[in-house]
């Protein structure tokens, strides 16, 4: 290594090797022109005191000619390495080595006219050193540039794997956990606490986190029992001014005193425990907002913060920017609708005690005026004619029928209500009850009734019940005064229909079919309350299903439904 | 012969208390009726309290028909002060109500109700509900020992 001493030069006399150095020492005010010139013709380079490094070269230049060499290695290695992580081209080397070498031929040729033999070997000394310079050169120029591929290949590798990381965990609406997870590969990768917190509504504080991350577990308590209950007032502290400026701050050496003064009071002792001897503190950044700070602390004196951590930080956590400001969001979405669920439960809850006290409050009249018009046929008869008893009868069929709507009501709004509970349903089972009840509560009529066997279907057992009843039942009454009453029940795949040879409707109408209270027919044809199809219309759209009718006036009507059957 | 016990009846609408009075008689049912309006009211009638203060509490009634909704305490109540009482805990009750309100329903089993009937809005339903529950109470159910 750079103590051994190395042969510099193969076998040449002594006499050549005094000639080169006193040729290189005049050309150093040369050099340092080529020197001043580099930045240019190479593009950006790390920037230098061009003067400190001319006269440092002329330290080099004497050690090396009292044959230690080890100074103008280390340079030269060092150059090959800046200039590798630079950006600069290997070919610009060669370009610089050939105006050295140029200038230096010319010098000889200028001082050795007379003496060809002497400038033979001065020459083939120049040749020499300048081969050997470039060879070192080149070693650490590509051991370097093959260091940063590699560094670069690992950092994509990390970059890809916790961006993949931090955008699958920005579906997880517990945003402290999310916080815990950046925290927590950040200070892994870059080491060695870190610490995400989010910048209030107001914009006016960093708010408390859980989030510190240290592989020291004690470290970790310590600083989350501090950091989850104070916040920081934006553009105090270091994390603050950051999320005040949107702009990282990197300190690469601190001592406890620096940052104690540097930071907010409150996290004064905690820093002190921790041992900070290294910060930085990094924008955490969404849609080109700020939305929050990154704090990283390394506690290894020997390890400062680079620029290179900084890159890497701020790369890290513009991906976690987004995901976290996603999860708020998230967050905030559920949260409104968490409060609109409630607001809703609230008002289902209203009207449900409306609908229990119209259920108690408007039939207790109700029964009054039924109760007291029979009292008055029963007790009275004798003093009432034909005419009073008839409107005596008219009242009473009035509440009757109003009780009738208060029940359906009632039904309607049960069913909004009620949460559907699928299981296999034996529609066919259904239809041949709800016909055969229809046919013991009305022996009179003959009804040909055609039922499909086998109508199966995953729903709401009781609530399809309701359906059937409804739609066979109405189909059963509109028939009524039809010679040849005929009622099928069957289904084209999931398309379930109720088809009738009854009064049928006009489709212009349609529309108005399944709204309560609608009714397409005088309710002294026939009875019911208009709510029937209403009830349907809600547990089909309940079942995430669709009903429709086609019909003629005096042809007979179809109502067809699904049910959102998922199988 | 023993003296004819009386069947309670707490209802605060006068329109229905009447038409209850009247569908027991006209069901046969000679039993007097006492009516009380409230909740309050009803346990000062059965552990003679207040206005009932002279009543001999041993003397119950044969059943109390016992409305749901009722000002101060409400029928749920009133059914749960009955049972809670050595003395009225077997006391039949019947919950007649306008209501047939799931939860209603299954508070009123829950404390142990005897039946829950739905006042029908039909007059003459409710004459036939008030001879079957008379039949079945009056004549045909006995009675739990009395204590010795």
């Amino acid at each position: 290594m750079g103590n051994v001493q190395p042969r510099w030069f193969s076998a040449r006399p002594n006499g050549a090797v005094r000639d080169f150095f006193d040729l290189f020492e005049e050309a150093s005010d040369a050099l340092s022109d080529i020197a001043r010139e580099l930045p240019r013709t190479t593009g950006p380079l790390p920037q230098s005191d061009v003067d400190r490094e001319v006269a440092e070269s002329r330290e080099r230049l004497r050690r090396a000619r009292a044959g230690d060499w080890r100074p103008y290695e280390e340079r030269l290695r060092s150059l090959g390495a800046t200039y590798a992580r630079a950006g600069m081209a290997f070919s610009a080397w060669h370009s610089i080595s050939y105006r050295f070498y140029e200038s230096m031929v010319t010098r000889a040729v200028a001082a050795f006219a007379g003496e060809p033999a002497r400038l033979t070997q001065v020459l083939l000394v120049v040749g020499e050193y300048t081969e050997r310079s470039l060879s070192i050169i080149a070693d650490h120029y590509y051991a370097a540039k093959d260091k940063l591929q590699r560094e670069a290949a690992a950092r994509i590798e990390i970059l890809s794997t916790t961006g993949h990381e931090f955008a699958a965990a920005s579906g997880d609406t517990d945003t402290q956990r999310l916080l815990g997870l950046v925290a927590r590969r950040l200070g892994e990768v870059i080491g060695d606490g870190c610490a995400v917190r989010l910048i209030s509504d107001d914009g006016a504080w960093l708010e408390p986190s859980r989030s510190f991350y240290h592989r020291d577990l004690a470290s970790r308590d310590l600083a989350n029992r501090v950091l989850a209950t104070e916040r920081q007032r934006v553009g105090e502290g270091l994390a603050g001014r950051v999320a005040a400026t949107g702009e990282p701050v990197l300190i690469p050496r601190i001592d406890t005193e620096q940052l104690l003064a540097a930071t907010a009071p409150q996290f004064g002792a905690m820093l002190r425990q921790l041992g900070v001897t290294s910060a930085l503190a990094i924008p955490l950044r969404s849609r080109g907002r700020t939305i929050g700070a990154i704090s990283l602390l390394r506690t290894r004196p020997d390890d400062p913060y680079t620029l290179e951590d900084q890159y890497l930080a701020q790369d890290l956590a513009d991906r976690a920017g987004l995901a976290i400001d996603n999860a708020v969001l998230v967050g905030t979405l559920e949260q409104r609708v968490a409060e609109r669920t409630a607001a809703l439960e609230t008002s289902n809850r209203e009207l449900e005690a409306f609908s229990y006290s119209v259920s108690h409050d408007l039939r207790t009249p109700l029964r009054a005026i039924d109760g007291f018009s029979r009292a008055l046929l029963a007790d009275f008869d004798h003093k009432l004619d034909e005419r009073g008893r008839h409107y005596l009868h008219r009242t009473r069929s009035a509440t009757q029928r109003m009780s009738a709507l208060i029940d359906d009501l009632l039904e309607l709004a049960r069913i909004t209500r009620l949460a559907i509970r699928r299981e296999p349903v034996d529609l066919s089972a259904i239809a041949n009850d709800v016909i055969a009840d229809l046919r013991r509560r009305d022996p009179a009529r003959t009804v040909w009734v055609h039922i499909a066997a086998g109508l199966v279907a995953f729903a709401d057992a009781r609530l399809v019940h309701i359906v059937i009843e409804n739609l066979l039942g109405n189909a059963w009454k509109f028939t009524a005064k039809h010679e040849r009453a005929e009622i099928w029940f069957d289904a084209v795949g999931p398309t379930f229909h109720v088809r009738d040879t009854g009064v049928g409707f006009d489709m212009t109408y349609a529309e108005k079919l399944f709204s309560p209270f609608q009714r397409l027919h005088a309710a002294r044809d026939y009875d019911g309350t208009g709510v029937g199809l209403a009830i349907v219309h809600r547990i089909v759209g309940h079942h995430g299903g669709r009903i429709w009718a086609e019909a003629e006036v005096d042809k007979g009507a179809t109502f067809f439904f699904t049910l959102g059957d998922p199988a | 012969m023993m003296e004819q016990h009386v069947i309670l009846l707490v209802e605060d609408n006068d329109d229905d208390a009447e038409l209850t009075a009247r569908a027991f008689a006209q069901a046969k049912i000679g039993n007097p009726m006492v009516r009380v309006s409230d909740g309050v009211e009803a346990l000062d009638y059965l552990f003679a309290r207040g206005a009932y203060g002279s009543r001999d509490k041993r003397a119950l009634p044969l059943m109390v028909l016992l409305d749901l909704k009722l000002p101060r305490l409400d029928g749920l109540d009133v059914l749960k002060a009955i049972r809670a009482n050595d003395l009225t805990r077997f006391l039949p009750v019947v919950m007649l109500t306008s209501s047939d309100h799931d939860r209603d329903r299954l508070a009123a089993y829950h404390n142990h109700v005897n039946s829950y009937v739905k006042k029908p809005v039909d007059y003459d339903q409710f004459v036939e509900a008030a001879r079957q529950l008379g039949l079945y109470w009056i004549l045909l159910n006995l009675a739990p020992p009395a204590p010795k």
